[in-house]
């Protein structure tokens, strides 16, 4: 019966589905409550007052959009993994964690906006700055693979804990049709999702531990321990 | 060529201000539903500009597959899953509360024309219905609210929301019929009757046979 209530909500009961509908709500007062009280509960919505932002949003909009026409495209901190660490002959996804004991030894501290990028034999060395505030102390390198299953992907981020949320903070970039993106992170819990073209977000098909995300999908855990 | 998909070509040729027509006519219903997603009108607000804008740097995306409106919706439920996220972080790190974020709404709120109802009484009764509705709405879990608002507050079908949030027809009907049953209980529990109609409920039918 509750099949048919939902389809009946949903306007998809077809005719012999409608004439055992009614016939139970004739034979259930109960049933037939039920159900009225649903309709209003779904008709209430479509009669709600119509909202509207408040006054000078459009203003406040193209304010912002005509500062984004006319900004300069300033690059963001892009991280890129040393040979040695190739990716695994599979395809999925796999999450990679070191210690950057490295960069300590070399003198090298990622404070004050350092980029990192990959160094001749397979090691990382740092070749210019950005406005970062991490310490490399502590850190964890973590390297996101995500294999699509699609072929036709354009473009691939990570959406987590660690990044605010917004994938436009982590873009993946294409290695050997992987998408693969390398982060440097303090050890904790932190959730993600990849996020596929514009607004596919997929959770990480070989995550080893997921977590209910509230929306009715789930998020891949990373546990990063000291 | 419908009137969006020309202003995204004229935008995309360079013409910024053209952008403004494509805010005006869709700030609304974009709003509507964050709101209704967000349950906090400043929130909301803060969401349907930081969409727009995305809109706005993703324009070249827009192949017209959807309507722009879809599209942009879709933008924005994403958005506004990633500040619940954040949110709910920042709650948990005991730096807001949602719950004061629903309380904020609740009293502080006012929508944005006055309904005109011919009898007085009905309007009051109604009023206060609609008042317990929008705040039990907000009540409901982050995933049933944001589906039930698109179906229901919105009036878009699964293969619609099934677009905007990548969730399938049949995952999507059965969270909207949880979202339903779980909302009608919120309203009863408030002590407020539904269903007190003496027509028949055969509304949906009789509409689906003239459509058919």
């Amino acid at each position: 019966m509750e099949t048919l209530i939902r389809k009946y909500l949903d306007g998809e009961l077809n005719e012999d589905e409608s004439r055992l509908f009614l016939d139970a709500l004739k034979a259930d007062p109960d049933l037939d409550r039920e159900v009225r009280a649903l309709e209003e509960l779904v008709d209430l919505g479509s009669d709600l007052d119509p909202v509207a932002p408040s006054s000078g949003f459009t203003e406040r909009v193209m304010a912002q959009v005509q500062a984004q026409a006319q900004a300069q495209d300033i690059p963001r901190v892009r991280v890129h993994s040393p040979r040695r660490f190739g990716l695994l002959p599979m395809a999925a996804s796999w999450v990679l964690a070191l210690g950057l004991g490295y960069f300590l030894s070399q003198g090298l501290p990622l404070g004050s906006g350092n980029k990192l990028q990959s160094g001749e034999g397979g090691t990382m060395t740092i070749t210019e700055t950005t406005s970062g505030e991490t310490s490399v102390a502590g850190l964890k390198m973590v390297r996101l693979v995500y294999s699509s299953p699609q072929p036709d992907v354009s473009r691939v981020r990570v959406a987590g804990s660690f990044n605010g949320w917004d994938p436009d903070n982590t873009p993946m970039h294409e290695e050997n049709g992987h998408w693969v993106a390398t982060l440097l992170l303090p050890p904790d819990s932190y959730e993600y999702m990849f996020v596929v073209d514009d607004d596919i977000w997929v959770t990480d098909p070989l995550a080893l531990t997921t977590r209910d995300d509230g929306f009715g999908s789930r998020n891949a855990v990373l546990e990063l321990s000291l | 060529m419908n009137p969006d998909m020309q202003v995204v070509k004229q935008v995309l040729a360079g013409d910024t201000e053209a952008f403004r027509y494509l805010v005006d006519r869709h700030r609304n219903k974009l709003f509507g539903v964050l709101m209704r997603i967000l349950a906090d009108p400043q929130v909301a607000e803060e969401v349907a500009q930081d969409t727009f804008v995305k809109a706005y740097t993703r324009l070249e995306g827009f192949r017209g597959e959807a309507s722009f409106s879809t599209w942009l919706i879709q933008i924005g439920v994403h958005q506004a899953r990633d500040r619940h996220r954040s949110l709910r972080r920042q709650e948990s790190a005991g730096i807001v509360s949602l719950d004061e974020l629903r309380l904020r709404n609740e009293s502080g709120w006012e929508p944005a024309d006055g309904r005109q109802v011919a009898d007085p009484l009905a309007n009051l009764i109604n009023k206060e219905k609609w008042e317990h509705y929008e705040a039990e709405l907000a009540g409901i879990p982050a995933d049933f609210r944001e589906v039930f608002t698109l179906r229901h507050l919105e009036n878009m079908d699964y293969g619609e929301i099934s677009r905007i949030t990548g969730d399938s027809p049949g995952t999507l009907k059965v969270r909207v019929h949880r979202a339903r049953a779980l909302l009608k209980a919120r309203m009863e529990a408030r002590g407020i009757k539904l269903g007190n109609s003496t027509a028949a409920p055969t509304a949906r039918l009789v509409r689906k046979q003239e459509g058919s």
